[in-house]
């Protein structure tokens, strides 16, 4: 089976939940305690999309009220984003529409999953009050306190990167 | 030990610079940090996440590119986390070559770590606050605001009790009335106002039902009832009432239909009444349909789901008007074509009713052909 290294970043506010949706997704644990991310932290995993295995390198990029606080070189050679934000948080999305416009200038050929996390914090009805406040509508809502569409959430990029 | 070599080992035991070539083979390394001699024949990129995530970016470098730096990498090797601020560099004396320097930078970042931290926990202990305070500021007006709406539903009741008994009165005394009046005129014109009187009663008490649906004040009580002997009585009330029409009331319930039901029979007979009511005030001829069927009924459970329509062969409601039948206040503009009685308030009520109590109402209409009304009613079984 044909194999291909890709490397895809994790950004967005901090606190956000970027490094437990890894720790989730690669080692199936959720850290409770918040320890912020100070620059930028690799991990990999194998991502298997019927007939390519995507060999991705991820890189957990610390949580920035902005993008435009983001090293620049960060985003050098990325195939792909996945853009988080705290559903539980507004301040967290306030700005979400700028981010991404930003992002999409600076990588204009990768493709960005946006993430609405901690779903898990929120009953039926703030939830839906809480979609109807979004600047742009998120690909998934995910928890990764309880694991929610994490893995669908990797597996869309990988699909969307090959 | 002279400046030179303080300076000498103070950065030598911070840095370790690694030269490699355009396919990461391993040129030469200082060793200080990170031990890679064993690696020499293995490309720098398989053995290095970070560097394989850059390579295409890293081998497109050119030397006028300058320095491409990454500050704040975080590490964990021998069981020990780092931090380091990595550097590339295109060789000056060999373009084939590509310089890697690493700083060890944990101690200074350490600090800054904790210092970011207290930061980002902080704004969100703030954000956190706010929202709280946010909360607490919108329960004291949401308070405010009941309050107000209290006392405006306490002084429409009593104003509507105060005006009721002189219109009773009114009533009252147009009825003793009749029999001093001899004169057919006269007799007519008591009986309009006695008719007009009793309708301004119907109109403050619909009044009062409402405000009291929309303060949450209204209680269902479930008592046992037989359906049949409820909806006649509803039925006769058209027959021997004032407004006494011509148009016949037909009931049909299913032979499935369970007669014997639990459930507040008080409100079941208003929201009928009401939906009748409406359907012959907008039929001018033709007849009046009041079908039950039942629609679920589980019997461990004891309880039953019907479904009742009223079907009129009135002059119907028009596309645009269908949307806006119960909301209060709302006579369609065919409404003017018959006798104005009540503000629109009726059918306010049956939705109100039907939907507190866990049911669902709506309409069908083409002009000039009839109306249909229905809704559900689920009712525990006797
Ligand atoms: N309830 C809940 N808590 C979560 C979830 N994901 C993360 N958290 C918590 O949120 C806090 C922050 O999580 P991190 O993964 O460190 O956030 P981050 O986006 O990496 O933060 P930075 O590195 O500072 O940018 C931690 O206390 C997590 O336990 C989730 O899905 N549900
Ligand atoms: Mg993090």
């Amino acid at each position: 089976m044909k194999s291909i290294s890709k490397k895809i970043i994790l950004t967005g506010s901090f606190c956000v939940g970027k490094t437990s949706l890894i720790s989730r997704f690669v080692y199936q644990r959720f850290p409770f305690n918040y320890q912020t991310t100070l620059g930028v932290r690799i991990d990999k995993k194998l991502v298997e999309t019927g007939d390519v295995n995507v060999n991705m390198i991820i890189w957990d990029i610390g949580g920035e009220q902005t993008q435009a606080r983001v090293p620049e070189s960060y985003y050098l050679g990325s195939s792909g984003v996945i853009y988080v934000f705290d559903l539980s948080r507004p301040s967290s999305f306030y700005n979400m529409a700028n981010d991404v416009e930003f992002i999409r200038k600076k990588l204009p050929k990768s493709p960005i999953i946006i993430v609405g996390n901690k779903v898990d914090l929120l009953d039926e009805r703030t939830l839906e009050e809480v979609k109807s406040i979004l600047p742009i509508e998120p690909d998934f809502y995910t928890s990764a306190r309880v694991g929610n569409n994490v893995e669908d959430v990797f597996l869309k990029l990988a699909q969307a990167m090959i | 030990m002279s400046i030179q070599d303080y300076k000498k080992t103070y950065f030598y035991n911070k840095a370790q610079i690694v030269l490699f070539n355009e396919n990461g083979i391993l040129i030469d390394t200082c060793n200080t940090l990170i031990n890679m001699v064993g690696d020499k024949k293995q490309s720098v990129f398989d053995n290095f996440p970070f560097l394989e995530g850059i390579k295409a970016g890293l081998q497109k470098l050119s030397y006028e590119d300058g320095d491409l730096y990454f500050p704040r990498v975080e590490v964990s090797f021998q069981n020990k986390d780092w931090v380091f601020d990595f550097t590339f560099r295109r060789s000056k004396d060999d373009l084939s070559t590509i310089v890697w320097m690493i700083q060890d930078l944990t101690d200074q970042y350490m600090y800054l770590l904790t210092v970011q931290q207290e930061r980002n926990e902080s704004i969100i202990k703030r954000q956190l606050l706010e929202a709280r305070h946010h909360s607490i500021v919108l329960q004291k007006e949401i308070e405010h605001l009941n309050k107000i709406h209290q006392i405006r539903i306490d002084y429409l009741d009593k104003v509507s009790h105060d005006i009721k008994i002189p219109i009773r009165e009114i009533s009252g005394m147009s009825f003793l009335l009749k029999e001093y009046v001899k004169e057919e005129k006269g007799k007519e014109y008591l009986e309009n106002l006695s008719g007009a009187a009793q309708n301004l009663v119907g109109m403050i008490e619909q009044m009062m039902e409402i405000s009291q649906i929309h303060s949450g004040q209204i209680q269902f009580r479930e008592t046992a009832f037989i359906l049949h002997e409820l909806i006649n009585i509803v039925v006769n009330t058209f027959k021997y009432s004032s407004k006494k029409s011509d148009i016949p009331v037909k009931v049909n319930i299913d032979t499935e239909v369970p007669v014997y039901l639990m459930g507040d029979k008080v409100r079941l007979s208003q929201i009928l009444y009401n939906l009748i009511n409406n359907a012959l005030k907008f039929t001018l001829e033709g007849s009046i349909k009041l079908n039950v069927h039942l629609k679920q009924k589980k019997l461990e459970e004891k309880n039953c789901t019907l479904h009742f329509h009223v079907i009129d062969t009135g002059v119907g409601i028009e596309q645009q008007d269908l949307l806006y039948v119960f909301a209060p206040y709302h006579q369609t503009k065919l409404s003017k074509k018959v006798p104005n009685e009540g503000i629109g308030l009726g059918l306010t009520i049956v939705k109100e009713l039907v939907e507190l109590q866990g049911g669902t109402i709506g309409v069908n209409s083409t002009p000039g052909e009839g109306s249909e009304f229905y809704f559900t009613m689920n009712f525990k079984l006797q």
